[in-house]
């Protein structure tokens, strides 16, 4: 295209584009560490070393509309347990932490979490797909804990949310400064129009307590499973 | 596969059963003796010889019969679609049926381009059924221009479905779909129907919803591909490459099937539209009975005032209508404008009282356009198909797909705009056993008059082109970035996003609207794109007519004709009845009207300007400056007129204050010099106007044929020393910098235009004024200026810079059009953007 032809492309493009959102501040961001202090000696040694528990927080339900904002793992390392959480801000950093993702899954048999069948499997499904990528290999045994719980206390508990199942079998009530999981994809937006990371903080700790509580979760399954 | 049945009587009408008309009823009424089918070729020869004298009926025009053609060799079909096909008579099928249906379970893209009525819904419908019976995992999705015609689509397809018993889930996928059923269809509708529009805003951005149809997509239907043209085909043909990439990650590869009214390329259209070859059926196996087609010219009466002008073309519909339902031929009538329509028929009815026999025909009669409600529109349409109604008056809202039935007559009032359009509205008339007749009738317009002189032309005539650019940047760059929210963009799209995918996905990188990372190409905010790129330029949003006292809402009516036809003060007229509009609200989009009887209508006044705002390039050339710039264009209602009815004179002004319509686009502006200007003068009144109008109306055609963009893209405007031409497009479009970059090259091509031209002094073909109305009043000095073509030949001369043209001013005059009996109409946007499509045709066919 000729270069005054293509000027004016852009000018028409720019009086046509709507009044632009600040870019996300922040593309990519990974934390990343040892859980300790937090978990007793014996969740440790009962947790194999091929599973890996799983969490999402997205910007909203519809995989399609959606994206995969927060990617939290935690998995047995020796003789800790690691817990990463990768943050996205775009599609473009999404592709980068699905890969990661997919490359990291590879070595894991099961993937443990919370209403990962209803939610996090598809939804990553969904995205991986979107991107063109493989993603979860069949290998890949999924966990969900919240099929479990219900089977098996669905009569007896008013609900089976994670925050009950925490207070039930593991006796921990959540902490007052939790951020409802229903608040993070707002949070999240208002990140990608370009609010501080610090934004996200209850985000991630609440994202974090939820992959804690999966371990302890899984364990005390286990053990009423064994003794029925 | 069993044979063609033996005989069958070919009357057994297809593709819909249609009622003789001894069975409509006529004869309880004692209007038809003995229940005879008339006779068309003994009624035109008794309107010959009564109504019309010898000098009115110009031209009479016979299209000899044509037997049907039966395939011979039929498609291997299901035996439950073919045993209904049978039992409904619709079998064997016509050539061209069998032959469209063969090549797409062949697995080829097609159109078919076969005249109305021929039975092309069956073209598309039968494969996608038969596809569906043999995999139930198939998904169809058909395209349709208008909801309306969805509406009625989706009736005769279910019809279709219902009769072969199969179960298919089926539905209208549009604006005013409830959520509930929008939901139903994603899950497991099997075939949706739709329009550009939701599938480029609702369906594209949300695919991951529509998994189900996008995976097993086998068949995309397009239906009236030829009003996919200009601006809306080209954003069409980006729309459907999108597609294409959506179903082609869902793992699907659609083929495409199309139907085309008569235009002189379908072939080339679709497949610039779809990005594929594609086969063309325009073979047409159906049987067509004779049909006459009369061009009439009305008479010149002499008025009181001693001068004589010609009748409008309404007053002979108005007498030859019902003329032609008392003789028993069902007949459409079709009229240029809404209030065209009403007028029509009001004065039918007027006519018919106090005669038993004749208001007995006149409520028989009916009309129908847009703006009246869909359940009155259902009605109407049903009464007409089941025989009910005699006849029908219309707009152009009954020229595309709504099955009304075969009609015996028709009458086109006033030259429709365009072959294709004349085609379509003749084409409704006709059975496929016995005659039919076409009427003609000739208006005071210049265009209207030269076809009445060279009848030839019109019945020897091929169609327009209907033209596409799928590489304009301004379109694809807009569609880049919706398809970049669909999916991530990457090289290996170049097959279907352009070659040029890449370089435009780098300058919209640098605009901040794309971001690329790992050879994708991402949206760099969070936008919904699709919603800011409209594919028609016309507003969606409609008024609603309320009527005060019964408070019930009697009609809709869209933005643009709501603007020119209703406020405070005017006269809306609605089957008959007249309204005064009391109160116009323009947040919520209502207008409120009441009952009253008047003994007048109204006219609205219009004023057009033109505001140069930033100039992007200037440059000198002989005889003027030339100057690229932004523009708005501003079209106001300043007022209107009060029109008594038959007598036409005015009794009266209004005046009105309304919002204008506003376009900020792209202008290539020709400024006169001084010298060019004060040379001028010695010709007279009248020479500089005309030479200007010649030169901006051909300029126009002749850019737009460079740009291969459709004409009604374009539009001039003359203003003082000055000649715009404008991109018809928020923003523009690229056409006016192409006419601003070629000033010189385009003037080379109108001055051959000019010169080539047969005619004497001027003609519709070159650069008669009246055939261009681009405002609804033309000045009448312009009008009547006797020789456009001398001067438009003296004007270009010098803006070309060759030797000083001296025109002869003393020749042959161009015919002038005579003073109206009713004043100018104002047209209707459609109508009036057709009416200067003509002249690129016959200019065409001048050259070739």
């Amino acid at each position: 295209m000729k270069g005054d032809r293509l000027n004016r492309l852009r000018r028409s493009l720019r009086k046509s584009a709507p009044p632009s959102g600040a870019r996300p501040a922040t593309m990519v961001a990974d934390y990343d560490g040892i859980v300790d202090g937090q978990v007793g000696r014996q969740w440790i040694e009962q947790t194999p070393d091929d599973v890996i528990f799983l969490d999402l927080e997205t910007t909203g339900l519809r995989a399609d509309r959606s994206l995969t904002s927060l990617i939290g793992i935690l998995y047995r390392q020796q003789d800790s347990l690691r817990l990463e959480q990768w943050y996205s801000g775009d599609a473009a950093a999404e592709r980068r932490q699905l890969e990661r993702l997919q490359r990291l899954l590879e070595r894991f048999n099961r993937v443990v979490t919370y209403n990962g069948n209803g939610f996090d499997l598809p939804f990553l499904r969904c995205r991986w797909r979107w991107h063109q990528l493989a993603g979860i290999s069949d290998g890949c045994e999924s966990l969900d804990l919240l099929v479990d719980v219900r089977r098996r206390y669905r009569k007896e508990w008013p609900n089976c949310r994670l925050t009950t199942a925490e207070e039930r079998l593991l006796g921990i009530p959540r902490c007052s400064g939790d951020v409802p999981g229903s608040e993070a994809p707002l949070r999240f937006q208002d990140m990608r129009e370009g609010a501080p990371l610090s934004l996200i903080e209850p985000v991630l700790l609440h994202n974090r307590r939820d992959l804690i509580s999966l371990v302890g979760l899984r364990i005390e399954l286990l053990k009423v499973t064994i003794e029925s | 596969m069993s044979s063609p049945a033996e005989s069958r009587p070919v009357d057994a009408s297809k593709p819909t059963p249609r009622r003789s008309l001894d069975s409509s009823g006529l004869d309880s009424s004692g209007l038809v003796s003995s229940g005879l089918a008339p006779v068309p070729t003994e009624i035109l020869a008794g309107i010959r010889s009564r109504i019309a004298d010898r000098d009115e009926l110009v031209a009479i025009h016979t299209i000899e019969a044509r037997a049907a053609q039966e395939a011979t060799e039929v498609p291997p079909l299901d035996p439950r679609l073919l045993d209904h096909l049978q039992s409904k008579g619709i079998w064997p099928l016509y050539s061209h049926q069998a032959q469209a249906i063969d090549a797409v379970l062949k697995g080829e893209n097609i159109v078919v381009a076969s005249s109305t009525a021929s039975g092309k819904t069956l073209c598309s419908t039968v494969p996608v059924i038969d596809t569906m019976l043999k995999d139930p995992s198939a998904h169809a999705l058909f395209l349709y221009p208008t909801k309306a015609l969805s509406q009625d689509q989706h009736r005769h397809l279910r019809e279709l479905i219902d009769g072969v018993g199969v179960s298919l889930e089926t539905g209208i996928y549009d604006g005013d779909t409830e959520p509930e059923v929008r939901r139903r269809l994603r899950r497991s509708g099997r075939i949706i129907l739709s329009n550009p529009d939701m599938l480029h805003a609702s369906i594209l951005p949300n695919h991951g919803g529509w998994a189900a149809l996008f995976s097993n997509l086998r068949y995309v239907v397009i239906d009236e591909v030829h009003t996919l043209r200009g601006i809306f085909g080209s954003h069409v043909a980006s729309v459907i490459r999108r597609l294409r990439r959506i179903c082609r990650h869902h793992g699907s590869d659609p083929l495409f099937i199309a139907a085309s009214a008569t235009i002189a390329n379908p072939a080339e259209h679709v497949e610039r539209l779809v990005g594929q070859p594609v086969r063309i059926i325009d073979e047409d196996g159906a049987p067509r009975g004779r049909k006459h087609v009369a061009l009439w010219n009305p008479p010149l009466v002499k008025r009181p005032d001693g001068t004589r002008s010609r009748r409008g073309p309404a007053s002979v519909a108005v007498r030859l209508l019902p003329e032609l339902v008392r003789k028993g031929l069902r007949t459409i009538c079709f009229a240029r404008t809404r209030n065209g329509v009403e007028l029509i028929l009001r004065y039918i009815r007027e006519r018919a009282r106090g005669a038993t026999d004749r208001q007995q025909v006149a409520d028989r009669i009916d009309a129908y356009r847009g703006g009246y409600l869909p359940s009155e529109r259902r009605r109407i349409e049903s009464k007409l198909f089941g025989g009910d109604l005699g006849g029908v008056v219309t707009t152009n809202a009954l020229e595309v797909g709504i099955d009304v039935g075969g009609l015996d007559g028709c009458i086109v009032v006033g030259w429709p705009g365009s072959v294709c359009s004349f085609l379509q509205q003749a084409g409704r008339a006709g059975r496929s056993l016995g005659e039919s007749l076409v009427f003609l009738i000739a208006g005071q317009d210049p265009i209207d008059q030269w076809f009445i002189r060279h009848p030839e032309t019109l019945f020897g005539s091929s169609p327009e082109n209907a033209v596409i650019e799928t590489e304009n940047p301004y379109i694809t760059a807009r569609h880049l970035i919706c398809a970049a929210y669909e999916l991530p963009i990457s090289r290996a799209d170049s097959d279907l996003l352009g070659e040029q995918v890449e370089g435009m996905c780098t300058v919209l990188q640098e605009e901040n609207r794309l971001r690329e990372e790992g050879g994708h190409w991402y949206l760099s905010r969070e936008e919904y794109p699709a919603a800011q790129v409209r594919l028609r330029t016309a507003s969606e949003e409609n008024f609603t007519i309320l009527e005060i006292g019964p408070d019930r809402i009697i009609g809709e009516l869209d933005y643009v004709a709501a603007m020119v036809s209703l406020y405070e003060g005017a006269i809306y007229i609605h089957r008959t009845e007249t309204f005064v509009v009391e109160q116009m609200d323009h947040v919520n989009c209502l207008v409120k009207i009441r009952r009253t009887d008047t003994g007048y209508y109204t006219q609205a006044l219009t004023q057009k300007r033109i505001t140069v705002g930033e100039e992007w390039a200037t440059r000198t050339s002989p005889g003027a400056t030339l100057r690229l710039a932004e523009v708005e264009v501003r079209t106001r209602v300043t007022g209107f007129k009060k029109v008594r009815f038959h007598s036409v004179e005015n009794v009266g002004y209004g005046e009105v204050d309304l919002p204008p319509l506003e376009l900020d686009t792209v202008s290539h502006e020709i400024q006169l010099e001084r010298q060019t200007v004060t040379a001028s003068e010695r010709f007279g009144s009248g020479f500089l106007l005309s030479s200007m109008h010649g030169v901006a109306r051909l300029f126009r055609d002749l850019l737009a044929l460079r740009a291969m963009c459709d004409p009604n893209d374009l539009d001039h405007h003359v203003d003082d020393d000055r000649i715009h031409i404008y991109d018809l497009y928020p923003g523009g479009i690229g056409y006016s910098e192409l006419g601003h970059e070629k000033h010189e090259q385009v003037l080379e091509d109108v001055l051959e235009a000019v010169v080539n031209c047969d005619c004497a002094a001027g003609c519709p073909a070159c650069v008669l004024p009246g055939s261009s109305r681009v405002a609804s009043v033309l000045d009448q000095e312009l009008m009547e200026y006797p020789y456009p073509k001398e001067a438009t030949r003296w004007l270009l001369h010098r803006l070309i810079g060759r030797d000083e043209y001296v025109p002869d001013l003393t020749g042959v005059a161009a015919p002038t059009s005579p003073r109206p009996e009713s004043p100018p109409v104002l047209l209707d946007e459609r109508t009036e953007r057709k009416v200067r499509k003509v002249a690129r045709w016959t200019m065409r066919r001048g050259r070739s």
